[in-house]
Formats: C-alpha cells, structure tokens, sequence
C-alpha cells in the first residue's frame, strides 16, 4: 500500500513537471535550485513548486514484483495481500493528491507558542501620539491559524504634539484631545502568504505575513483643553475592535522581527466645547463631557517575535536534509 | 456651542509630556534593531559554517530572473499623503527607472498633487477652523463689515486668520525626484500555500524639487486679507523610502512604496515664530520662522511595466 502511494505519489510528480517547465516559459531552463545552500544546515533544494516532489530519485525497480507490475515485497510475504494492479489503469485515474507547495517549512508553529513583545507608535493621529509598549501571547492551532492576547500600556507615554498649541494660540480654536492608559484585547490571527527572500544575493530569510483582528478593551480619557481649571478626567475603559496586518521576517527556528500595523476602533468620549458661565455648572462633572466619536487609532508595532518550544522535528523527512528544526 | 467657549486659556501652552519617552522609544527601538541585526548576523554565519560537499560556494539562487538589469522600469502611480494636518494631497506620478544592474537602477519619479489639478482636499480641522471663523466673522466682505469685529478673537487672530481660511494653506504642488534605487532583497511570495509570485523589496533616495504654494512673506501689515495670499516656490530637499515589488509576470508588476519628503513650510500660513527665546512667539509678520520643518510622507501603489519584455535570468 505505502509503495503504491508512492508510485503515484511519483507519478504526480512526474506529471506536474511539464506544467513547471511550462510556467517558466521558452528560453528558460527547467525549474532549478532557487534555495540556499545552507539556511540552518539545510541543503539546496528545487525550488517552490517543485521543492521535493521532483528531486527525489526514483526506482521502477523497486516497485516492480512478479510480472513486473506487483507492488513489492509484500506478494512475497503474503500472497494473499498481494494486490493486482493494472498501472495503465492506475496511471489514467483522476489524481487528487494534496501535494504541498512547499516542503518542510522552515518553521513549524503548530502547537507552539509565541511571545511577542512590542513597541507601538501611532501613524494617524497628529494632535497627541499613542506610543507605548506592549505584549501578545500567541498559541498557534495549525501553521496558519493562532489565537492569542495581547496588551499594551500608554499612560506615560502619551505625547501632545506641538501643533495643537499653535493653532489654539493662532486661530483660537481647540481640538478636544484624548489620552489613552491601555489597552488589551483577544485575537484571532490567520497567516494567508509566505515566502523567502534573498539578502544581497548572499544569504536567504523567510518572512509570513498575516492578518489579525480581535476584540477588547481600550481605556482612555480626555484631555482637559477647553476648560481646564475645572476639568480633570478619570480613564475610563471602552470596548474596542481592532483589525490588522503584520509581516514576520525570522532570522531562526525560533526568534523572528514583527512590523504589524493595527486598527484600533472604538468609541471615544470627548471633551464638551462648551463651558457654561456659572462657576457651579462648571464645576459639576455632568457638564464636562461632549460628543462621542468613532475613533480609529491605527498603530505601527515593531517587535520581536518568541516561539516556545524553541525546537521542534518535522513530522516527515526531507532527503538530504536535516530533519530537526533545532534551535540555533 | 459658543465661539466663548473655544477660547483658550494658556496661551501658549506647553505640550503636555517632555520628550524623554520619544528619546526612550529611540533608544529601545535602537536596541532591538541592534540585537535583531546581532541574532541575524549570528545566523548567516552558523548557516555558512554547514555548507560543505558541492554546494559548497554556490550561490544562495540560482536561474534568478533578473527582472531589472539592462530594462526600463515605467510606473504610473498614485500617492497619498499621510498625517497631514490641514490639507491632504494625492498624486498622480509617473517613475521611470533604468536597471544597471539587477540590483541598482537610476531613474526618477515624478507627479502633480490634486491641488494643482483643482480639487484640494481638506482635513476636518480645517472645515472646523472656517465654520468658527464663519461664526466669528471678523472681517470685511463685499464692502460689508463683519460683525465680529473688535471682538477679542478677531484682533487675536487678525494675522493668522483671512476671510476663507482654505484659500491660506499650503498645498504641494508638484514634485520631480531624481533617485537611486537599490534592490537589496530579492525573493518570493507564496499566497495561500498556491499561488507564488516573485517579489523585491528596495530602498530609494534622491533629491526632490518640490512645488510648494504657502502663504507669501510680510512684514507689517500681516492683517490685510491680501497678505493671506499663497505663492509658488520651489522647494528641494531629500527624499527616500522602500518598497515591495510584486511580479505578475515577466513585464508587469504591481508595487507599494513609502516616501519621505521633509522640508519646511508654513502648512496653515499662521504666525507662530520669530519672537522670543530661540524665536519660539509669535511677532506679527509671516517669514521664514513660521515656515517650520515637516516630515512630508506618502504612500504610492504603483503598476509597473518593464521594457525589453523579456527578462535575462542568470546563471
């Protein structure tokens, strides 16, 4: 039975060739080695597409038994398991095989978990910046499918620009400005692309990218700018979605760079515009909040990424390859 | 809503936060670059350290499709600017780039900014500047007097703001930037486990002639509405960036780039330096102070035609 997956397992191989040569159009040679020689003491090996699939060598004598179309040893062990097969048959059937683009990735995330700390600025909000550290937990279900946490942390790091002051001095106009404390919320993270590049022609990393989206809590506050004599605001958390994209360039099995930019959406509560005249009005809390505003607090976070365990083995072997995703 | 209530206290007011935590975030920003450049380094060497036999000085790729030497790159394009405080501009370019070699090409970008073709587009503040300014109505129009004015907030803002307040701002024009290109990483991505296509991450920088209207200097009288007008210079300055290519096919591509442009200008056409400790206030004339330093970015997604069409691929 194994010999026979293999057989046709061979002969999809044999079979995709063609359209591989095809792709690359006239002129160009067959699909050739576009990997590494030594990424982590891999070998080099065809290139995506063709990764595996096409390099191993291949015996038709080994599959062949008495009359030259049995399957093996096993005719010889049990005669009465011996399959009969007609391989013109075999051979003209539909193929359905799931043959994996691409071969022992080089890393494996399923089942492990990755910490990621952080640092995140804030790319669209020009009258105060929400930098701030921060960290996400992930657990990956498969290679591309992870559920995790994270959070972040603002409250002394919050930076009114310059700007608003001049233009409260040159137009005497306030813009009602918000503070953040925190941030955490639950995530969900799917990885739809990968791939490697070449450094330099030289040396060779991989990178995935993902999207991510989740939902949690922000707290924020306003910023006393209209009537600050009187006015002093407690955070208060509000419920916050957020959607996002990252990209994840690893330098091992173990330790990668993140670049992620995320969308922050929630309901913000803003400072009221007006200030009433009587001094008791003013002083009561029920008249210093305003409007409330749908806010997008897009973030850029640059980070690193930690898979735990730091090693791992690949559940199939890759001729010529070594089979442990160690830590190195 | 009274225009009362917009009136500030502290004039002048400091920004809240010093700025030790941008120095810090510098710092840890610094740190982990540091560290992730020390772990990649590590790396690379370890994997140069395994390889023996017949691999052993091999190119890292082979059969590499060299998309870029010996052709002609020509990117229509579009970019969009970004953290603009009162008048965001899209442009509409053109990059035209020759490939020395696979990995370094000259060439230059260029584009007119949707002001110049008539249809600026203005940030939310400054629709809330003119409504208030509207309200106020401070000044004299259509031989009308404004009944505003006198009032503390119209002499206030006498020099900074006119009659309509979008006709003041900046807009960039045009910009032509004569660039270097270096395409440092080369690779693929792979969509979805099925689809692969090549792709190229490269770094630019050049300089940038820029058309920039903002409001034209004065001195002394700085409140009459025709002292609010905009005019035309060139500004040059420095500009770099990075990008991704993604290969369609062995001619076209599609391409996503981020741009830096700083220079100085006077985004609003306000009063807001020249007087004072390191001339940090106000002094009632528009001048080269009130021109302050802005980091100009955009975004560009690009569609990308290469000329011979057929690529060279290397050994």
């Amino acid at each position: 039975m194994k010999h026979t997956r293999i057989a046709l397992l061979a002969a999809a191989a044999l079979w995709g060739f063609p359209a591989v040569g095809f792709a690359q159009g006239e002129g160009e040679e067959a699909p050739v080695a576009e990997e590494a020689p030594a990424e982590g003491g891999e070998e080099a090996a065809p290139a995506e597409g063709a990764e595996g699939e096409g390099g191993e060598e291949f015996d038709d004598a080994e599959f062949e038994g008495e009359g030259g179309e049995g399957v093996g040893d096993i005719c010889e062990i049990d005669p009465a398991a011996c399959p009969t097969l007609d391989m013109a048959k075999e051979a003209a059937k539909p193929l359905d095989e799931t043959i994996k683009a691409v071969q022992q990735r080089f890393i494996i995330k399923k089942h492990r978990f990755e910490l990621q700390p952080f640092w995140g600025i804030t790319l669209n909000d020009q009258f105060v910046q929400h930098p701030g550290p921060g960290i996400a937990a992930n657990f990956y279900i498969t290679e591309v499918m992870a559920v995790g946490l994270n959070a972040q942390y603002f409250e002394p790091f919050n930076n009114e620009s310059a700007f608003n002051a001049q233009v409260r001095r040159a137009a005497r106009v306030g813009v009602p400005l918000t503070e953040y404390q925190w941030a955490a919320a639950a995530n969900f993270s799917y990885m739809p692309a990968s791939g490697k590049f070449a450094g330099f022609g030289n040396f060779i990393f991989h990178y995935d990218m993902y999207l991510v989206g989740g939902v949690g809590a922000l707290s924020t506050r306003p910023i006393s700018v209209i009537d600050p004599d009187y006015r002093f605001f407690t955070y208060q958390p509000h419920v916050a979605f957020n959607v996002g994209a990252g990209l994840k360039i690893f330098f091992n099995r173990w330790f990668a760079a993140v670049l992620e930019v995320r969308d922050y959406i929630f309901i913000d509560q803003l400072e009221s515009l007006t200030v009433p005249p009587d001094p008791q009005d003013r002083a009561d809390e029920a008249n210093w909040l305003g409007d409330t505003s749908l806010t997008n607090n897009v973030q850029a976070q640059l980070g690193v990424s930690v898979f735990i365990p730091f090693s791992f083995k690949y559940r199939l072997p890759k001729a010529g390859a070594d089979t442990a995703g160690g830590a190195k | 809503m009274s225009t009362q209530a917009r009136i500030l206290r502290g004039q002048g007011q400091k920004p809240m936060k010093t700025t030790i935590f941008t120095k810090l975030s510098g710092h840890l920003l610094a740190t982990v670059l540091a560290m992730a450049a020390v772990l990649s380094v590590t790396e690379v060497a370890q994997a140069q350290v395994h390889v023996t036999g017949p691999l052993a000085g091999a190119p890292a790729v082979r059969k590499l499709r060299l998309y870029r030497e010996g052709r002609f790159e020509m990117s229509p394009n579009v970019s969009f600017t970004l953290l603009d405080e009162y008048r965001r501009n899209i442009f509409f370019g053109l990059r035209l780039n020759y490939g020395i070699t696979d990995w370094l090409a000259v060439g230059a970008w260029g584009g007119i900014g949707s002001s110049m073709m008539g249809f600026p587009i203005d940030t939310a503040l400054t629709g809330e500047i003119e409504r208030i300014n509207d309200e106020r109505n401070c000044r004299t129009t259509g031989g009308q007097t404004g009944s505003g004015q006198g009032t503390l907030e119209c002499k206030l803002t006498e020099v900074n703001l006119s009659s309509n307040f979008p006709n003041q701002l900046a807009s960039l024009d045009w910009m032509a930037a004569p660039q270097l290109t270096a395409v440092p990483f080369r690779g693929k991505l792979g969509l979805f486990n099925s689809v692969f296509v090549d792709a190229d991450l490269y770094l630019f920088a050049g300089a940038a002639f820029v058309g920039v209207r903002d409001r034209a200097d004065c001195e002394g009288e700085c409140t009459e509405d025709d002292s609010f007008e905009t005019v035309s210079r060139m500004a040059i300055a420095p500009t770099f960036g990075l990008g991704f290519t993604f290969y369609i096919n062995r001619w076209t591509a599609v391409g996503a780039e981020y741009r830096a442009v700083p220079f100085n200008l006077s985004s609003a056409g306000f009063d807001v330096a020249g007087r004072g400790q390191n001339s940090a206030f106000p002094d009632g004339d528009i001048d080269g102070h009130d021109r302050q330093f802005k980091f100009n970015q955009m975004l560009t997604i690009s569609f990308n035609m290469y000329l011979p069409m057929q690529n060279k691929v290397s050994e």
